[in-house]
């Protein structure tokens, strides 16, 4: 079974500590005790107003050097002329063999604004790149707002509370191309298996929330869940492999 | 070469022990999915788990006679694989005692379980709850948020005696401070009931206090009980620093078989 790590941050930043596994050797011993063939990796850089340039610069480089880290794009608007256009971060993704984006709307005053973020929404649609969003920032009616306009849009969901099911689920419901990454707490009791009888085993996604939070607990809500092997496949790997392999940039 | 038990963990086998949940509830909250006693002693068999140590949600949220005795029907049908903690309220002081008393009477209770709720730890209140426990040499589970311990340190330095349970130890990423008060205080037990499982957390209160007083609790129903579970298991610590947390500790706690 090929487990893939599907969010996992890399790198110093401001406000890390040193308890946790900041540097990419200390992530790969990590994975390699648990047992984690690979990681798509962001710079630790998105937890702070650094640029969104340097910080997918980082995460190239990182993956360059390691190809057990496949490296994860940060996205933002473009609104004035010196920023990236969405082409632009299609080319540059290209060049750097990223499937995967983060979009970085929380820190902004303009939050999921499809006025402000559409030309960049439609290419991700367009390319069927998985889009992470935190629903730490943003009103669940955003999300459900971001979806009906772009209902191709593949969006991973990330920081999604053990107690959020009362509003997950009716997400869930209304809009099919939406995924649930578990990391970092997303860990109601019996959660995956109630997950899997509502919505199947294709729509959740293992990811850990490295440095900040460890695997351990995560995978063993997989590994342990009352599923049969090829769910568990999916859900450990298996649908992180498959979404990426289906990006057209 | 990867670790035996994260090989059970990985391939999601029992462990070659059975485990002690220290920490987890009974009874409905929010709207969590509650497990019937079927299912959550089904839970326990496919994971491992041979004892749940358990409070009342009800008595928690205030009813709290009526909410000891739903866990006191549990305990009562399940023996051997439940046993209970005394939920007691400081905001009904005058009802503390004989609520200990008329509980402690009655099969499966090995602890007593409190929560601040506005009223510190240091309070006189509960001072004749740990005068009991220290009488009777029982446990007790306090819950804490973040580095604030609420005058919990100053009455677990007054009964020394009495092993206290720091329930969401390092919550708010504040490890440093319950590491600290654990290793001034012999009688303080760092409990990992957490739903972030921060990295190097585990490891550290290890590294710190040593494994004797380190002890593993689901949450249950609010958590999963093989998530919290996996945060001990995949941590970065030997194999036998893995069997205390997640047995041998609460055993000697509530006086089970090791």
């Amino acid at each position: 079974m090929k487990i893939i790590d599907a969010f996992c941050g890399l790198g110093p930043y401001w406000g890390g500590d040193r308890m946790q596994p900041l540097e990419a050797a200390q992530v790969l011993e990590v994975m390699d005790y648990c047992g984690i063939d690979s990681a798509v990796v962001y710079s630790n850089l998105v937890h702070t107003p650094a640029s969104v340039g340097d910080a997918n610069q980082l995460a190239a480089e990182a993956a360059g050097q390691c190809s057990r880290f496949l490296p994860m794009f940060l996205l933002t608007t473009h609104a004035l002329d010196h920023m990236p256009t969405p082409a632009d971060y299609a080319r540059q993704m290209r060049q750097a063999g990223a499937r995967a984006a983060m979009l970085r709307p929380t820190s902004v005053p303009y939050g999921l604004c499809t006025w402000v973020l559409g030309e960049l929404l439609e290419m991700c649609a367009q390319a069927r790149l998985p889009l992470y969003l935190s629903v730490l920032g943003p009103r669940v009616e955003e999300v459900d707002s971001l979806c009906r306009q772009f209902p191709r849009l593949r969006l991973v969901l990330t920081h999604v509370d053990y107690n959020a099911d009362s509003w997950l689920y009716p997400l869930l419901r209304r809009h099919r191309e939406v995924r649930v990454c578990l990391a970092p707490y997303y860990i109601p009791p019996l959660g995956v298996e109630r997950f899997v009888r509502h919505f199947g085993p294709q729509r959740l996604i293992f990811g850990s929330g490295l440095p900040q939070y460890a695997p351990g607990g995560l995978l063993a809500l997989v590994t342990y869940a009352d599923l049969g092997d090829s769910d568990k496949a999916m859900i450990l790997g298996g649908n992180m492999e498959s979404l990426m392999r289906e990006v057209a940039l | 070469m990867i670790d035996e038990l994260v090989q059970c963990g990985l391939a999601g086998r029992k462990l070659p022990f059975r485990l002690i949940d220290a920490h987890a509830h009974w009874g409905r909250w929010q709207n969590y999915d509650t497990l019937s006693a079927q299912d959550c002693l089904a839970e326990m068999d496919r994971l491992g788990v041979e004892v749940m140590a358990c409070s009342s949600l009800l008595a928690l949220a205030g009813e709290v006679r009526r909410g000891n005795d739903e866990l006191a029907e549990l305990l009562r049908q399940h023996p051997g694989r439940f046993v209970g903690y005394v939920h007691v309220s400081a905001a009904y002081p005058e009802q503390m005692a004989g609520e200990l008393e008329r509980c402690l009477a009655m099969p499966g209770f090995v602890g007593i379980k409190i929560y601040q709720q506005g009223i510190n730890y240091d309070d006189v209140a509960f001072e004749s709850v740990f005068e009991l426990a220290a009488a009777r040499q029982l446990p007790v589970l306090a819950h804490n948020w973040g580095a604030r311990l609420t005058g919990l340190e100053k009455m677990a330095e007054k009964f020394p005696s009495v092993p206290v349970l720091l329930a969401h130890s390092g919550s708010d990423m504040a490890y440093k401070a319950y590491a600290k008060l654990a290793r001034q205080m012999p009688n303080l037990y760092l409990d990992l009931t957490l739903s972030r499982g921060y990295a190097g957390g585990v490891e550290y209160f290890v590294e710190q206090i040593g494994a004797e007083r380190v002890v593993w609790g689901s949450d249950e129903p609010l958590f999963s009980m093989a998530n919290q579970m996996g945060k001990v298991l995949f941590a970065r610590i030997s194999s036998s620093q893995k069997r205390m947390i997640l047995r041998d500790n609460a055993a000697r706690l509530f006086k089970l078989p090791a």
